[in-house]
């Protein structure tokens, strides 16, 4: 009897804890449950699969890691990183008119992205420290209001105003630069650094893996973790904690918050060179348009909540999110005939998972506040009772 | 224990936009005592060690007058930074810690011993980082000084609330370094163990030399531990004096006063039914500042019940959690019927009725003229004011009869306004309140709940709304339950008085009884259901 | 304050290594565009072979000093030096381009169809400061366009009539 009872029991912990890891984490789970479908609808080899998801890691995953810094200052999802983005290729412009070539050329064009990226981080920061509580939405506006600044630097001013000596890049109009840019010059250039390539065969092109992106993404997530050790990354912290708690200890949440958003900046800048420098062509107007979401989406996939990020939510949001990326018009088209279907179904998840897992955060805090209250009365005392 | 004084407060006496909260207290703190301060609420504590820290507010409501004298030399403190860099540590009611960090963390928030490198050139002295072996020693150290057993690598939010305490505690000890550290309230979410504990750490610390300032109702730990008590009524000092010298009825009535003449109502005349018309029990509220606990109380028919203790008690919790404004839970029977606590509407409707202490808030329509809000509630509820067209199918406002309504309620409370259409939001605090204590009589309740009746209005309103309510009881039966925080004026009005202390009942007496009966109750010297 | 001193010291001179480091990387890396159209020859028996999916550039002149200093390193810590030849692939259906430091001076182009050589052609080529590029438009050939076919060879625009250079065409 007392056997069956400990079985019972024992099974009964396991399922409640099966409970509360899905509450901790729905929004991956959701996820994994979406891909275990659709990923063998899509008829894609597993080799085929994986390439593709490591050049994908190898192309996003900086422009995520760019997003932790701010999570963790209390300041929510970056948007405002497409500002970086921007700045980055600005400098890619740059370069291609000067012609530079190869990693110097990506070199370069992250030394002349830094003070740009830094300017606009500091405007952004600026800003996102007057719209306190509010800091999401207002970076979201901000990156759009920004988008129209952007054009205007890059379709009038480059030419005119800054000097563009290729005449390849300007419009037939004679300033303004064109649509598309061929990026050639710096193409995989540190994709191909030191290539290596496992599993090739005479009719298969194997697996390429990007070993110095890689590298570079390492380097940055050890900065990232040294970067918490120091007084200014616990700081950071503890505003994202708290703000007034921590300002009334001293600390200066305002100069804090605004450091967050210039890093940030500066690494999205970095990241989208990178990024940019996968794919080989400069959509001008249009390559950093999705930078935001996208990249908030996966973060939000792998994990992470609003207030909470770590370096293995980056990870795991980047391979979850892209693997439906590769596996949805496919899937679209030999489910329901229509590939098209799944490229709808990109952008409807990756706006859909952002509204779902803010929601999803929402509700969890307020029945964690809940929960805290209930402590708060369930805590009760006798005070003594000596009378005279 | 040291004989040379370490804080001298002198004259100190402050204003609050012409009201006088604190009139020329003074008194001294030597080298590891502990000073007991007690107190009703508005007596003063509060205002007076927010001048001690420096906060802000004060400064921001036109400073104070008298000297705070520290080792000796007077000290104009304009920030709380200013105080903590004098050796001074205030450990608030509400915990200010960060949840996300370990106790260690905490204890050093802002204060972490950091290790040199080279970038620091570059950007900063912040980019240091920090170092954690130094850290959690200091961390060991200052939890030492306490002589209690906390976790330092545990992470704050999954503490014990009494871990929580003393966290802060030895926060405050070490950031300020501290010669003094006021503690406010700190036993009030403790369980009876962690109590003690507190009290032992706070002992030792004094042992140390560390003066403490102990802010507390609970008169019976402040006698346990401190070395001498003062006690503020009115914002004046009543009495600084060695704890060895007095006793706790002594100080209770030096708290709430001595009962001069009974100003107890001449109602023994009044026949109060033993019909019960509202039974409690089990009540529990959850409503932030004014948790009730576990509250179980019966209301007699026809009576005028009293609601009295200290603010924060929960006494404000009870007619708002019966009433469904807040999360609330236990069983009440109404005439017989259990009541669905949290539906408002079905409530009003069995005749129940609140006059929140909240009039901005709840209990008016700012923007809305007199004879709207005064007619609202019963027009809503109750349907009345309304001309009823097609057999109830269209239901057409009143005006004329609203406008009546008006008018004699303007007239009956002298409500001092421009007519009957003048926004709510224009009047004065008193006349507002008559607005509201108007809007629930035209409800014609059997039971009204009022809460806090007199609170921001002048001496005339007052006295009128207090007769009003006796009038209402008297004429019309109806059950009055009234809560405030001044025992006088429960005493003149109420047949019986309960005292709420830590959110449950500590007493029930009639209003003739002693105001030193009261004050026991109020600091939890005895418990009775 | 020694240590304020010492601050903008090590902040001065980290200004001054950006700034040199962003001339190093221009000087190393600047070079010229290349566009180059899609070749479509003519073998020996006549048949028309489609168009090139590799293109190797090779050439043993290197000119600059950066270009050598960098070689230098490069030999020390691997064992080779970093700027020799190069491969540029070009993928059918894409608008191929390249860049050519300018440094260099000669330019050969091998043309592949799979593993065999098809052609090679060699160009010299002068460096005219004021010209910054040299245009050879040379798309990848979609086999089934139409208007793509027809024998192309490699053609200058306008902007490049200055140049100099010698073409040795060999199949």
């Amino acid at each position: 009897m007392k056997k069956i009872d400990n079985q019972n029991n024992l099974l009964k912990n396991i399922f409640k804890s099966i409970m509360v890891f899905i509450s901790k984490y729905p929004v991956p789970i959701m996820f994994i449950i979406f891909l275990i479908f659709t990923v063998p609808m899509s008829h894609f080899t597993v080799k085929y699969l994986i390439n593709e998801l490591l050049t994908r890691l190898a192309r996003n995953s900086f422009l995520v890691l760019s997003l932790l810094l701010p999570i963790m200052a209390g300041m929510g999802i970056n948007f405002a990183m497409v500002l970086g983005a921007m700045a980055g290729q600005i400098a890619l412009i740059l370069i291609t008119d000067w012609s530079i070539v190869g990693i110097p050329g990506f070199f370069l064009a992250i030394l002349i992205s830094l003070p740009i990226a830094i300017l606009l981080g500091f405007f952004c920061g600026y800003i996102l420290n007057r719209a306190k509580g509010r800091e999401m939405v207002t970076s979201m506006i901000l990156g759009f209001f920004m988008n129209g600044f952007y054009q205007f630097v890059v379709l009038y001013m480059m030419g005119p105003v800054i000097p563009i000596k290729n005449k390849l890049l300007l419009l037939s109009r004679g300033f303004g630069i064109r649509n598309a840019i061929n990026l050639q010059a710096i193409r995989q250039c540190i994709d191909d650094f030191i290539p290596i390539t496992v599993l090739k065969t005479q009719y298969d092109p194997g697996i390429k893996i990007q070993i110095t992106t890689f590298i570079l993404i390492a380097i940055f997530c050890l900065f990232i973790i040294w970067f918490k050790k120091t007084k200014i990354g616990q700081d950071m912290r503890a505003v994202g904690q708290d703000r007034l708690i921590a300002e009334s200890s001293g600390i200066a949440s305002d100069k804090t918050r605004l450091l967050s958003i210039v890093i940030s900046t500066v690494l999205a800048a970095i990241g989208q060179i990178i990024f940019l420098q996968n794919i080989g062509t400069l959509s001008t107007y249009n390559s950093h348009d999705q930078t935001g979401q996208f990249a908030a989406a996966s973060l939000l996939v792998g994990g992470a909540t609003v207030s909470s990020a770590n370096i293995g939510n980056v990870f795991l949001g980047v391979t979850l999110f892209h693997l439906m990326f590769i596996v949805s018009p496919m899937a679209g088209k030999n489910i329901l005939g229509n590939a098209q279907v799944g490229e709808y179904f990109r952008v409807f998840v990756s706006y859909g998972i952002i509204a779902i897992a803010l929601v999803l955060y929402s509700w969890k805090r307020h029945k964690e506040k809940e929960r805290e209250r209930m402590a708060l009365r369930q805590n009760t005392i006798a005070p003594k009772t000596k009378t005279e | 224990m040291g004989q040379k004084p370490i804080l001298e407060m002198k004259e100190i006496s402050k204003e609050f936009y012409g009201n006088r909260v604190l009139s020329s207290v003074s008194f001294t703190l030597n080298e590891g005592q502990i000073l007991g301060l007690v107190g009703e609420n508005g007596a003063g504590k509060s205002t007076l060690m927010n001048i001690l820290f420096g906060m802000p507010v004060i400064n921001q409501t036109g400073g104070y007058s008298g000297d705070v004298i520290i080792d000796g030399q007077k000290v104009i403190f304009s920030s709380p930074f200013d105080a903590i860099a004098a050796g001074i540590g205030m450990v608030h009611q509400e915990f200010s810690l960060l949840p996300g960090f370990t106790a260690t963390e905490n204890i050093l928030l802002n204060k972490e011993p950091l290790k040199y490198n080279f970038l620091v050139e570059l950007f900063g002295s912040r980019m240091q980082t920090l170092d954690y072996e130094k850290m959690r020693q200091q961390a060991i150290n200052a939890i030492n000084k306490l002589g209690v057993n906390i976790d330092p690598d545990m992470l704050v939010a999954e503490m014990p609330v009494g871990h929580k305490q003393f966290t802060e505690i030895a926060r405050e000890l070490e950031r300020a370094n501290a010669r003094i550290i006021v503690l406010d309230e700190p036993t009030a979410v403790l369980t009876e163990s962690e109590a003690d504990i507190l009290l032992k750490a706070l002992k030792k610390l004094a042992k140390e030399g560390v003066s403490i300032i102990f802010i507390s109702h609970r008169l019976q730990e402040v006698l346990d531990i401190a070395d001498k008590i003062v006690v503020l009524r009115d914002g004046k000092l009543v009495s600084e004096i060695e704890t060895s010298k007095t006793n706790m009825k002594q100080v209770v009535e030096w708290m709430v006063g001595h009962s001069v003449e009974s100003k107890a109502k001449d109602n023994l005349s009044k026949n109060i039914s033993d019909e019960i018309i509202l039974s409690v029990k089990n009540l529990w509220v959850d409503m932030p500042g004014e948790l009730v606990r576990d509250v179980s109380f019966d209301v007699r028919k026809g009576e005028i019940l009293g609601f009295g203790g200290l603010a924060g008690q929960g006494k404000l919790g009870i007619p708002n959690g019966i009433m469904g404004l807040f999360p609330a839970g236990g069983q009440v029977i109404f005439e017989g019927k259990k009541l669905e606590l949290q539906n408002t509407h079905k409530l009003i409707k069995q005749g129940l009725a609140f006059v929140s202490e909240d009039r901005r808030g709840v209990g008016l329509l700012l923007e809305e003229p007199i004879d709207w809000n005064i007619s609202f509630t019963a027009m809503q509820v109750q349907e009345k004011f309304l001309k009823k067209l097609i057999k109830g199918l269209i239901k057409w406002r009143n005006d004329k009869e609203i406008e009546e309504i008006a008018k004699y309620y303007i007239n009956k409370f002298e409500i001092k306004c421009t007519s009957t259409k003048q926004i709510a939001q224009q009047l004065s605090g008193g006349n507002q309140q008559k607005i509201c204590l108007a809007k629930a009589f035209v409800l014609d309740p059997k039971i009204l709940f009022v809460s806090e009746p007199t609170r921001g209005i002048d001496v005339g309103a007052k006295k009128l709304v207090l007769e009003a309510l006796k009038e209402y009881n008297k004429e019309h039966g109806t059950t009055i339950v009234i809560i405030s925080s001044e025992l006088e004026e429960l005493r003149s009005v109420c047949d019986r008085i309960a005292i709420v202390d830590e959110g449950r009942i500590s007493g029930i007496l009639p209003p003739t009884a002693d105001l030193e009966e009261f004050g026991m109750l109020m600091v939890g010297s005895s418990k009775q259901n | 304050m020694n240590s304020n001193i010492k601050g903008i010291i090590v902040k001065i001179s980290a200004i001054i290594i950006y700034i040199l480091l962003i001339v190093f990387l221009y000087n190393i890396g600047k070079g010229h565009t290349v566009y180059i159209f899609n070749q479509k020859f003519i073998a020996s028996d006549g048949t028309e072979i489609e168009a090139l999916y590799t293109c190797k550039i090779i050439n043993p002149v290197s000119k600059s000093v950066f270009v050598d200093f960098a070689n230098l390193i490069s030999t020390k810590i691997f064992g080779k030096k970093v700027y020799e030849d190069q491969v540029f692939t070009f993928h059918k259906g894409v608008p191929g381009q390249i860049v050519i430091p300018w440094h260099k001076k000669k330019v050969v182009f091998e043309f592949y169809d799979g593993k065999n050589l098809v052609k090679r052609i060699e160009k010299e080529v002068t460096l005219d400061p004021k010209i910054t590029q040299y245009v050879w438009q040379l798309a990848a050939l979609f086999v089934d366009n139409n208007e793509w076919s027809g024998q192309y060879i490699i053609q200058e625009t306008t902007d490049t009539e200055i140049i100099k250079d010698t073409e040795k065409v060999t199949e």
